[in-house]
This record gives C-alpha cells, sequence and structure tokens, in this order.
C-alpha cells in the first residue's frame, strides 16, 4: 500500500470517480483526526465514488475534496480506480445480472452463504428465494431459477468432502425446486400471491424468546400466516398441541400420590427451597449460582418438572448471555474496525439465538460495506425483516444489497418502503432519488 | 482419482465412452467394435464368455446363452413381461426367493444383476485396457422410463460388477447432454430413443449450461426386439403352412430364425427386398427341409406399424404433459439401433414436422452423455470457480408419480411425475374408520389411478393414533427424494407428534446380504480367472519340455539304459497327470525337474 510515502495532493487532482478507501493496516484510533475528518473517514466504505460523496456526506464538492486530500495526505486514504468504472456502468446494465457474474464468491463465502440460506429457507418466500421481484415476468423467474442452481444444485459440489455440507446443500436446493415450480405456474402464483397479500395484512409479529408455540403448518409452504397468539386462526387445520401439557399434570400427580409420607415431604420442602433460591440468583443474573441451586432442588426431588423445566430454561438463558456476549463483542470489534472479527462474532451470537433480527441486520450491514457479499446481505436481511416487520433501516439495508446487485427495481422498492416506514430516513430519500435518476 | 467412465448398458448391446481432456471418447472393445453384445455365455466346462464371443456361439448353445436380461430386470416374476419372456426365450428362467427373476445356465443359478454385473465388467475390462489404468467409478444409463426397482437392479449391477455407480441417468437424457456438451444452446429439443428392447421420449430444455428435463415417458417393453418377433412370427408362420412343421418347439431353430431376423431387419433399411436363406432348418420324414423366403421393406412396415404408432402416441402424451406443441420443439435427436429404420425416421419427420437431427451417432451417443454426467460430477468446481465449457448441469425428474395407497384402493400421488429432483412434498391424510389405532402406508410408484396397478415400493406402519371420530385425526405424510433418486416416505401423526419412516431401497428383489454375497463371489471370479491363465501358462510350458523329453527319447532310443527310459517313461506319465488336474504346485515342480532329465538323456547318448 502506498500509505507508507503519501505525497501531497492538491483537492482538485483528485479523480471524480476514483472511490476513495482506507488503507489496510491503520490503527484509526491512534490517528489525530479532527471530527470532520473522522465523518468524512466513517463515509468511506470503499465502494462510493468521490463523486457520490459529495451528496452522500452533505458536504458538497469543495469541502468533501478538501478533507480527502487531507485524509491522503496524512496515508489514510488511497484511492482504488478499477472499481471508480464499474459503479456506474452497473447501473446501465441490465436490472437482472445475476449475483455471481458480478463476482465470484470465494469458497469462505459461499459457505457462508449456504450456511445462511439453510437457516433461512423456511422463512424467505419463494420471490425472496429465487432474488425476484414479485412482478419478475417468467421468463426472468426461470433465469433465476437456472441460476441459483447453477450455484445450490448438490451436484456442483458433488466433490466435496463435508457430507453435511452437502446435505445443506440437498435441502436448499429442494426449496429454490418448489419456489420454481410455484411461480412459473401462473395458477399456482396466482394463488400464492394471493396468500402472501393475506399476511402482510397481518399483523407484524412479536419477539416470542421464550415462547414455546407449536406451528401448525404445511411442511412445503414458507411463512404461513404466523397466528398472533391472542387470535387462532380459524379452520380444523389448526390445532394447538395441549398434549405435553396435561402429560405434566399427570406426571406432577403421580408424583404427589408416591411421595405423601412425611420424610418425602421434608425432602420436598428443601428442594422448594433451593428452587426459590435459583430463581432468585437467575433475577440477579449469577447463572453459575442458579445452576447449583437447581441441581440441588433436582437432587431432593428429581423428578419435577418444574424443576426440569427451569434447568432447561437456565440453559437456554446461559446460551442466549453467550450470545449477548458474543454479540457485545462483535460490536466492539466493528468499532475498533476488525470487520472479518465482528462478522464471526456476530455468526457466533446467531449460531446460538438464530431469531434476532437485530443481529442479523448488524451482521448483514457490515457484510455488505466491508464484505460487499451482496447476495449474503440480500438473505440476512430477508430473514432480519421475517423476523421482524416494519423498521425502516432493514429496508434500506436491503435495497442497498440489490443497488449492490444491481438490480435497480427491487432496490427502488425497498427504499420506497424505508421512506414509507420512516419518512425522515434521509439516506433512503437520498439513494431513491439517485436510483430514479438512473 | 481416476477417470469416470460412461457405460450404456443397453438390452442387446452394450458401450463405453470417458472425457478425455474435455473431449468425451468411445472406446473400442478389443475386437474393434465400438459396442459390445450385451450377452453372456456358459461352456461346457463352466467357463464364462461375454460379448462378441458370446453372441458368436449363441446358435450352438441357446440354452446356456443369457441375453436381453435388461427386460426383465427389477421385475417381478409373475408380472406379464416375464410370462412372455418365459414363452419365447430358449434359456432357463425361474423364480427366485423374493418372487424375482433368476436364470440357470451352465449349470448354475444367476440373479438378473450378476448377469448385468458380468457385462459391466466387460466393459469395465475395455475401458481399463484402453485407459491403462484400474476404473472405479461410473455412471451408468437405463431407460427412462424405468421404476424405482429397475433402477436399483441396475446399481446392484454396478456394485457387483465392483464399481462405484456415482449416478444412474436416464438414456435419452444422456444423449441430450452429449447433443448439446460443449455448444451453447437455447433450445428445447426431442429425444426420440427406440433401443433394443425399450422406447423413451424426453424433452429437454438446454440454456446456459443447464439440462432440464421437462418432461419424460415410454415404455420399458418396446424395442427392436419386439421388431424382430414380428419377423421371427411372421417366418414361423409361413413355415408352418408350407412345411408343416413348427420351429418355435426347436430352440436352436428359433435361435437361427432370430439371428436371421436381426440380419433381415438391418438389410432391409437400406434395401427394399432381402432372401433368408436357412438350409437345413428341421427335419422330417422325407429329409431336411431348408427355409427359403423374401421379405420385403414394405412387409415389414406392415407387421411393425402397430409398434411404431405405439410410440407416436407416447410422444403425444409426452407433449402434452410438458404443455407444449409440436412447434415449440427446435430439434429432434434419435437415438437407439431402431431408429435406422426408413419407416421410424419418416414417421418422427412428420409427427414433429421437421427432420431429426443428422450427425449424432444412435449407437454411442448414450454411453457419451454418460461419460460427460461422469465427468461433470466428478469435476464439480462447487462455488466461486471459473465457469468452464464442461460446467454443465442436468436438472433429471422423476419419471413417475410417487404416492400411497387410499381409502378405496386408490392411488393418491404426493409427487407428481416429472418432478424436477431431489425434491420433497407432503400431504396429509386422515384415518377411514372411527378409532383407528393405526394407518398402514403402501409406498407406490406408477400412473394408476388404481392402488393395484402400480408399483409397490415399500409400506410401514404408523401406530399410537389417539382414538377419534374417522376423518379427524391429521396424518402427515412427507416424500423426499435425494438427487440420487433414492425415496424416502415418512409419517407423522400430527396430534401426538408419533412419526415413522421408511426409506425405499432393496426393491430390486435382492436383499443387501445377497448383494455383497454375489460382490464377494465376483471378486472370486476375477480370482480365479487370473490364476487360471497362470496355470494355464504353466502348462503350456511343461508340455513344452515333455514333448522335447519325447523327441530326445526317440532320437536316441537304442543306445539309452533301460533305468534311464524307465524314469523318463514314468515322469512323463505323472507329469501329463498335473497337467490334467491343474495342480500348479506339482506342474512347477516337474518343470523344475525336467530339464536335468533332457541334460542326462543327452548325455546318454
Amino acid at each position: 500500500m502506498n500509505s507508507s510515502s503519501p505525497h501531497v495532493c492538491r483537492p482538485e487532482d483528485i479523480p471524480l470517480e476514483a472511490v476513495p478507501i482506507v488503507c489496510e493496516g491503520i490503527a484509526v484510533l491512534d490517528l489525530a483526526l479532527d471530527a470532520r475528518e473522522g465523518f468524512m473517514l466513517s463515509r468511506l466504505d470503499g465502494r462510493t465514488s468521490v463523486k457520490h460523496l459529495f451528496s452522500l456526506t452533505g458536504l458538497g464538492q469543495d469541502e468533501t475534496l478538501k478533507l480527502l486530500a487531507e485524509l491522503h495526505a496524512k496515508g489514510v486514504v488511497t484511492w482504488h480506480h478499477a472499481r471508480s468504472r464499474e459503479k456506474p456502468a452497473a447501473a446501465a446494465r441490465p436490472v437482472k445480472k445475476p449475483a455471481s457474474a458480478e463476482r465470484p464468491l470465494s469458497g469462505k463465502e459461499f459457505a457462508a452463504l449456504v450456511e445462511e440460506l439453510f437457516l433461512s429457507r423456511e422463512h424467505l418466500n419463494w420471490y425472496e428465494l429465487l432474488g425476484v421481484d414479485s412482478n419478475a415476468a417468467s421468463k426472468a423467474v426461470k433465469k433465476a431459477y437456472l441460476q441459483q442452481s447453477k450455484l445450490f444444485h448438490p451436484d456442483r459440489h458433488f466433490r466435496h468432502a463435508d457430507p453435511e455440507f452437502r446435505r445443506k446443500l440437498q435441502e436448499i436446493f429442494k426449496r429454490i425446486n418448489l419456489a420454481y415450480r410455484e411461480l412459473f405456474d401462473p395458477v399456482r402464483r396466482g394463488e400464492y400471491d394471493a396468500q402472501l397479500r393475506q399476511e402482510d395484512a397481518a399483523k407484524p409479529r412479536l419477539d416470542l424468546e421464550w415462547d414455546e408455540t407449536v406451528e401448525v403448518r404445511r411442511k412445503d409452504r414458507p411463512r404461513p400466516a404466523e397466528p398472533p397468539p391472542a387470535e387462532p386462526p380459524p379452520g380444523p387445520k389448526l390445532k394447538l398441541d395441549f398434549g405435553k401439557g396435561s402429560l405434566e399434570r399427570r406426571l406432577e400427580e403421580k408424583l404427589k400420590e408416591a411421595q405423601s409420607s412425611a420424610g418425602a415431604q421434608n425432602l420436598l420442602a428443601q428442594a422448594r427451597r433451593f428452587y426459590q433460591g435459583a430463581l432468585v440468583e437467575i433475577e440477579k443474573r449469577n447463572l453459575k449460582a442458579a445452576e447449583i441451586n437447581l441441581k440441588l432442588a433436582l437432587h431432593y426431588d428429581p423428578q419435577n418438572p418444574t424443576y426440569l423445566a427451569e434447568t432447561e430454561r437456565l440453559k437456554q438463558l446461559e446460551s442466549t448471555m453467550q450470545a449477548e456476549i458474543a454479540f457485545k463483542q462483535g460490536q466492539e470489534a466493528e468499532e475498533f474496525q476488525d470487520y472479518s472479527k465482528a462478522i464471526r462474532l456476530y455468526g457466533e451470537a446467531l449460531k446460538i439465538n438464530p431469531e434476532n433480527p437485530q443481529g442479523l441486520y448488524r451482521l448483514a450491514k457490515v457484510v455488505l460495506e466491508h464484505q460487499h457479499n451482496y447476495e449474503r446481505t440480500r438473505v440476512l436481511v430477508l430473514r432480519a425483516i421475517d423476523l421482524k416487520k416494519g423498521d425502516a433501516d432493514f429496508h434500506f439495508l436491503l435495497g442497498q444489497a440489490y443497488q449492490g446487485l444491481s438490480q435497480k427495481q427491487p432496490a427502488i422498492i425497498q427504499m420506497e418502503k424505508a421512506l414509507e416506514l420512516n419518512p425522515k430516513h434521509k439516506q433512503a430519500a437520498k439513494e431513491l432519488k439517485a436510483l430514479r435518476k438512473k | 482419482m481416476g477417470k469416470v467412465i460412461g457405460i450404456d448398458l443397453g438390452t442387446t448391446y452394450s458401450c463405453v465412452a470417458v472425457v478425455e481432456d474435455g473431449q468425451p471418447k468411445v472406446i473400442p472393445n478389443k475386437g474393434g467394435y465400438k459396442t459390445t453384445p450385451s450377452v453372456v455365455a456358459f461352456e461346457e466346462g463352466g467357463r464364462r464368455l461375454v460379448g462378441q464371443l458370446a453372441k458368436r456361439q449363441m446358435v450352438t448353445n441357446p440354452k446356456n446363452t443369457i441375453y436381453a436380461t435388461k427386460r426383465l430386470i427389477g421385475r417381478k416374476f409373475d408380472s406379464p413381461e416375464v410370462k412372455k419372456a418365459l414363452a419365447s426365450y430358449p434359456y432357463e428362467i425361474f423364480e427366485g426367493p423374493h418372487s424375482d427373476v433368476r436364470v440357470r445356465a451352465g449349470g448354475q443359478e444367476f440373479s438378473l444383476p450378476e448377469i448385468g454385473a458380468m457385462v459391466l465388467q466387460e466393459m469395465r475390462r475395455v475401458a481399463e485396457e484402453y485407459l491403462g489404468e484400474p476404473v472405479k467409478e461410473a455412471v451408468v444409463t437405463v431407460p427412462a422410463y424405468f421404476n424405482d426397482g429397475q433402477r436399483q437392479g441396475t446399481k446392484d449391477a454396478g456394485r457387483i460388477a465392483g464399481l462405484d455407480v456415482l449416478r444412474i441417468i436416464n438414456e435419452p437424457t444422456a444423449a441430450a447432454l452429449a447433443y448439446g456438451y460443449g455448444k451453447k444452446l437455447d433450445e428445447t429439443v426431442a429425444i426420440y430413443d427406440l433401443g433394443g428392447g425399450t422406447f423413451d421420449i424426453s424433452v429437454l430444455e438446454i440454456s446456459e449450461g443447464v439440462f432440464e428435463v421437462i418432461s419424460t415417458a415410454g415404455d420399458t417393453y418396446l424395442g427392436g426386439d419386439d421388431f424382430d418377433d414380428r419377423i421371427i412370427d411372421y417366418l414361423a408362420e409361413s413355415f408352418q403352412q408350407n412345411e408343416g412343421v413348427n420351429l418355435r418347439r426347436d430352440k436352436m431353430a428359433l435361435q437361427r430364425l432370430k439371428d436371421a431376423a436381426e440380419k433381415a431387419k438391418i438389410e432391409l433399411s437400406s434395401a427394399l427386398q432381402t432372401e433368408i436363406n436357412l438350409p437345413f432348418i428341421a427335419m422330417s420324414d422325407k429329409g431336411p427341409l431348408h427355409l427359403n423366403l423374401s421379405l420385403t421393406r414394405q412387409k415389414l412396415e406392415e407387421l411393425t406399424a402397430d409398434l411404431v404408432e405405439r410410440t407416436l402416441s407416447i410422444c403425444t402424451k409426452t407433449l402434452e404433459a410438458a404443455g407444449l406443441t409440436k412447434e415449440d420443439i427446435d430439434e429432434v435427436i434419435l437415438v437407439g439401433g431402431q431408429t435406422r429404420m426408413p419407416r421410424v425416421q419418416e414417421v418422427v419427420q412428420k409427427f414433429f414436422n421437421r427432420p431429426p437431427r443428422k450427425g449424432v451417432h444412435p449407437d454411442e451417443v448414450v454411453a457419451v452423455g454418460a461419460a460427460i454426467q461422469g465427468h461433470a460430477l466428478s469435476a464439480a468446481a462447487g462455488a466461486g470457480g471459473e465457469e468452464r465449457a464442461e460446467d454443465l448441469l442436468l436438472l433429471d425428474v422423476t419419471p413417475m408419480g410417487l404416492g400411497i395407497a387410499t381409502f378405496g384402493g386408490f392411488f393418491t400421488r404426493v409427487i407428481e411425475r416429472n418432478t424436477t429432483i431431489p425434491t420433497h412434498a407432503s400431504h396429509i391424510f386422515t384415518t377411514a374408520a372411527d378409532n383407528q389405532a393405526s394407518v398402514k402406508i403402501h409406498v407406490l410408484q406408477g400412473e394408476s389411478d388404481r392402488a393395484a396397478d402400480n408399483e409397490l415400493l415399500g409400506e410401514f406402519m404408523l401406530t399410537g393414533i389417539r382414538p377419534a371420530k374417522r376423518g379427524e385425526p391429521e396424518v402427515e405424510v412427507t416424500f423426499d427424494i435425494d438427487s440420487d433418486g433414492i425415496v424416502s416416505v415418512s409419517a407423522k401423526d400430527l396430534d401426538t407428534g408419533q412419526e415413522q419412516s421408511i426409506t425405499v431401497t432393496a426393491s430390486s428383489g435382492l436383499t443387501d446380504q445377497e448383494v455383497q454375497w454375489m460382490v464377494d463371489a465376483s471378486k472370486n471370479y476375477e480370482v480365479e480367472l487370473k490364476s487360471r491363465s497362470e496355470v494355464e501358462k504353466a502348462c503350456n510350458r511343461l508340455e513344452g519340455l515333455l514333448l522335447q523329453v519325447e523327441r530326445e527319447l526317440h532320437a536316441r532310443d537304442k543306445g539309452l539304459e533301460k533305468s534311464l527310459v524307465q524314469e523318463a517313461q514314468s515322469l512323463l506319465k505323472k507329469a501329463r497327470q498335473a497337467i490334467e488336474f491343474g495342480d500348479l504346485q506339482e506342474i512347477k515342480k516337474y518343470t523344475h525337474q525336467v530339464p536335468d532329465l533332457i541334460k542326462r538323456i543327452g548325455a546318454g547318448g
């Protein structure tokens, strides 16, 4: 990198099409930068050209160029010319340029994408799965299907050593297959569209962290209406499972029968005390102490379903806390601009708690801004949106992903959605304007 | 990793190909032929012959010559196809332990996958000799309309032959791969495949290196053999009318008729008339009888008109299933030897309203396609790699619907035919009686709405259903087909969460254990074959030495000591005995002793 011998350059010498990027290996926090320079630095994503920065930063041409020249002189910023041509050209290209053709994914990136898709395959609707917008003509649907098949068909990875990886591909491809069959047939597609409209009308789903709802649905239909707990949907097809509850009750009665002698009563009282203790410790987030208390409670009353359930819950709580810790560390890493570490940590957090929309969003954002893996971003955000509807930032990021994939129409739709949810979303407004201009 | 070969295991002929440096190549056998007869024979002494050698001695050894087993593989013994074969095939067919089909020849009993394995082994040897390295992996083709049992049987044959069958693919699909390989195509093609034993029609869309099968259908008992049979019938009937002798009763005569019929059929593809001369075909009170008849192309077309018509009605159905009209087809490709018949080419051209594509070799194209698929699988670059010419992807379909038997003897499909695999689908069923505690799931494959008319792939019970009124319990049945076409089925009681599942396999009529035995037997045979040739060589060497002893003895007849002559005589006798018994140990011992004897005889003179 040329950061070791920075030469002074005048603001007017900076090529407007060039893309400024932060030099590798710079410890930004150690630099003496003022607030304006810091702000400029924070806007550099290795993707946006100088010209676009004028409007993106809101600083205007002169100020932007001046700041960039200063940063360049300090050896913090350099230019990337190769990309500068790609950006404007991308807009001129046909909208349906497949993601894979833009830039082949590396083995690692592809593995991450497969992992993501595997986890979210049941959450994505058919359009999202194929990566087409809902107005796409059947020809475009077919094209997308062929592209996705080329990427994910298990035969394309026949000699992959990991059978688990191939199994995941198989599952993903089965979904892609179904998606194509449903969308290519006009009658089935009509039915499916109607179903989607109904779901969109339904209320956004609540965050169900502890809730153990039982889903009754047809396996091959993605994202059926998630019923809000208060009003179960009509029709005889949906029956919630009460079997387990009644089983527990029966067990409890049996235990009571068996332990009706006085000595046993004493032990049960002992167990209850430990259990109470455990609850207090959980309240204080002393999970280790809580665990010991619960173990003792179970020692005196080994079959008690409440205690067993609490142990289960504690285990979940522990992993949730682990997820939280990983997430926090990820945020720290992001602050320190160690993005690959951040991505790894966010990924860990999501492995423990995959249903965390905020986590998905953060990961997606980093993946977009620093890896430029737009396809993976798209999948991540789609899952986040599926879990938590109505967040303007989510739609904005999705829009950016589509921009990266050179899919103008879907990008516009997402930007519009973002603005609809938050009319004050400045970035979305700006991007939308730029998109429409093109 | 060694090369992956592609084998077209045909009813009458087989062919093997490989991709070298990106170029597919058909491998000729030792005789220089690119196809090898799918015939296995057993000589008097139990020696096994495969291919050209076996076909050549067919007439003289009809009882011990096994052919056309592809028409029987994976079928139940009591099926009509097997009944038909029983009547017309000269070799012995009997029922195996799992109501499967077995044959007897050379005093031994064989399952059909074993016979298939012998042919596959021969093809493997052909490839190994050409490549000069061992071959372990293969892609083998089957008719598109083969059901699960027939495919499994073919897979078993591969296993017995010691081959790792990476994939079983459909013959018309393979032909399409061979046609589209290395070309940048964007078109819809129809493959009309009329082979020795089966007929298939497939419609594929080829674009961006993806070969997508849209629709496929066929008849697994309609092929060139049936055309031959029509000629045989004609000849036999004419002969009976003229001479009053039924040639069908005589196995050897029948075999000669079969040979002559095939030859006449081939000749009539270029000539308008042909003579059939079979001297001394039978005996009567008045002496030997000769068959002498002429057959015209027109007569042949008359005899086989309904067969050709049958293929067209299947074509119509296939196009309908694909939602296509004849005008949507950009190319028609003819595959299989029977498509050489001018009449077949005419009707196909008339049906599709366009001349069939030239330049595709009907006998070799399937093996080439199999080799291409093998190459594509083994060279799969995965994501991120640069796109290459050989990076093609085949999206194949399941040729028949899959489902379960439902109340009233009906068949309810869960996966429709022509569904791209791998796939899965589920359907919710319920009970038919009040308080029904269990359901039996019969897994079926086929196109008939009546359960009994379809192929039973397997069955299992789901028990523990909560007592309820009929129609209330919900049982979700899920079908899953993986990329190898392996079907698994699970049933889940949505009320209690009870689940049962099976993987549908072993429907080839052989158990896993049996296949393993056959694998071992086949390996032993290979070893035996090797050691036998070793014994033969040793025998020849010793025999040469013994002849030398005899010559020496003869030359110095008078001047030798009596004891030495006696010693020589007894050694000759013992050594000849060793040769007769093929005792390698003894043979080696005498081979060691004889030179010394020769020296002493020489010195004695």
